[in-house]
């Protein structure tokens, strides 16, 4: 059974192991909604979860009933929503194992800011992997004789974190060389999913993890603490005066790889931060992603790598 | 004189008897919104830092102050297979609370607040809680005594009555 079964109710849990093994590892995507049938995405394939099958038509599927969402909701976050509400606010939480909570429903707005959720109408559970030698390829491109700095780009599911993971988990064992100093900045507790102090996810022998810490303070913490070689973040972007100010100062001696959501280099410049970044030229490899693979790898100054 | 029946004693001492286990009711009920109270006073405290509420319900359970709460315990081991909310209602239900039903409406509330909705809010809900949580302690702990007096006395009364009258 996936271990992330076992935080959901017992029904919802009952169907999800009707489905065979290897489909349950494989899974990428849970996608609950209210009064509708469970929707699942593995690597290869996608449907309606239907007699432990992935079905491409809803009918005769199992439907999940707005209590048994509800019920989902409260389990996963351990009923305990008062942990998750500042991750909430941005609109999913993470469980233990690092798998991302995606949360849509009817929201509760104060002031202009959100405050939490009435009553969620729909759950993306989106699952974490560890993919050993995803990021062979990067290595030997961007990494050969010097520590360069990379942002990884694509759109949500593209395999950014599953490729910084593994990135830090090379360059830390030495795979390129010498053994690099990691430092994680693992704001979300995607990346490393620490716990009792030990990541989930294998990240080498020599790196060290501030979890659950926004990435400006942790950034500084590690500088000033770990000396470390590298730093490796997900999901930069942000419009965070203060994480760009870091960002940038970090140019002089530490190398930097991070993760940015958008669909292409055009989309990555219109983002405030990303492009200040980049006039910056914090990064020396810009590389879109997409399912997983590297498409297109671009110099600091914007020129596509043949 | 002829020495009093088996019959004559039991009946004078079931009558003690019953009047002393009445007497038990109101100080229980004293000490269960007492330690209702203090729950909830923690409850707000904790909440503060925003614990997880397995561990919060597990320290408060485990608290010599909330001793006299024993649905906590028996929530916290039905919660391994239940919502907290059902948890908690079933808990409430195995429990003997010699309450009102007002005030089991007030032990039922946290079950559906606590680790459902923000922080905030929740320390709200059981701050206004434990205001009439308190007014109530206060009046079941003047008015407890006296009433456990009244029925213990009836009891002897009554089994002296008894006496009297097989005798």
């Amino acid at each position: 059974m996936h271990p992330l079964f076992s935080l959901l109710p017992p029904l919802l849990r009952a169907q999800l192991c009707t489905l065979p093994p290897e489909v349950q590892t494989s899974l990428c995507e849970i996608r609950l909604r209210g009064g509708a049938p469970i929707y699942l995405k593995t690597a290869k394939a996608c449907g309606f979860l239907k007699e432990g099958a992935l079905a491409s038509s809803p009918k005769d599927a199992f439907v999940v009933s707005p209590r048994l969402l509800k019920d989902a909701f409260f389990a996963l976050c351990r009923d305990s929503v008062q942990q998750v509400e500042e991750e909430l606010r941005q609109g999913f939480f993470t469980v233990p194992g690092g798998h991302r909570i995606g949360v849509y429903g009817a929201l509760l707005v104060q002031n202009g800011e959100v405050r939490g959720f009435c009553a969620p109408s729909s759950l993306v559970i989106r699952l974490a992997h560890e993919v050993c030698g995803a990021a062979s390829a990067i290595l030997h491109r961007c990494y050969a004789g010097t520590l360069s700095s990379v942002l990884l780009y694509g759109p949500p599911g593209s395999g950014k974190t599953t490729l910084l993971r593994d990135l830090a988990a090379q360059l830390s064992a030495g795979c390129g060389g010498q053994p690099v100093q990691v430092a994680v900045l693992d704001e979300r507790g995607e990346l490393a999913a620490l716990q009792e102090g030990k990541p989930r996810f294998s990240l080498g022998p020599c790196t060290d993890v501030y979890a659950l810490c926004p990435k400006g303070i942790a950034l500084e913490m590690a500088l000033r603490a770990g000396a470390p070689e590298l730093l490796v973040c997900d999901e930069i972007g942000a419009a965070n005066e203060e994480e760009a100010l870091l960002l940038s100062g970090m140019a002089a001696g530490v190398a930097v790889a991070a993760s940015a959501h958008a669909a292409s280099f055009d989309g990555l410049l219109k983002r405030p931060l990303l492009r200040r970044l980049w006039e910056a030229k914090i990064f020396d490899y810009y590389l879109l992603l997409n399912q997983g693979r590297v498409r297109e790898i671009r110099q600091a100054e914007g020129r596509v790598i043949p | 004189m002829n020495p009093p029946s088996l019959g004559t004693v039991c009946g004078f001492l079931l009558a003690v008897g019953i009047g002393f286990w009445q007497g038990e009711v109101p100080l229980r009920r004293s000490a269960l919104l007492a330690a209702y109270e203090v729950f909830l006073a923690r409850l707000t405290t904790e909440l503060l830092y925003a614990p997880a509420t397995g561990e919060l319900l597990a320290s408060l359970a485990a608290d010599p102050a909330c001793a006299p709460l024993l649905f906590l315990p028996r929530c916290l081991e039905a919660w391994k297979t239940l919502p907290l909310h059902a948890a908690w209602e079933q808990a409430l239900a195995e429990t003997p609370l010699p309450l009102t039903v007002q005030e089991r409406g007030w032990f039922a509330l946290p079950g559906r607040v606590l680790g459902q909705c923000p922080a905030e809010e929740q320390r709200q809900t059981f701050s206004r809680l434990r205001q009439s949580v308190a007014q109530a302690a206060d009046a079941a702990r003047q008015s407890a005594l006296g009433k456990a007096k009244l029925f213990r006395m009836l009891g002897v009364l009554g089994g002296f009555a008894w006496l009297i009258v097989w005798w």
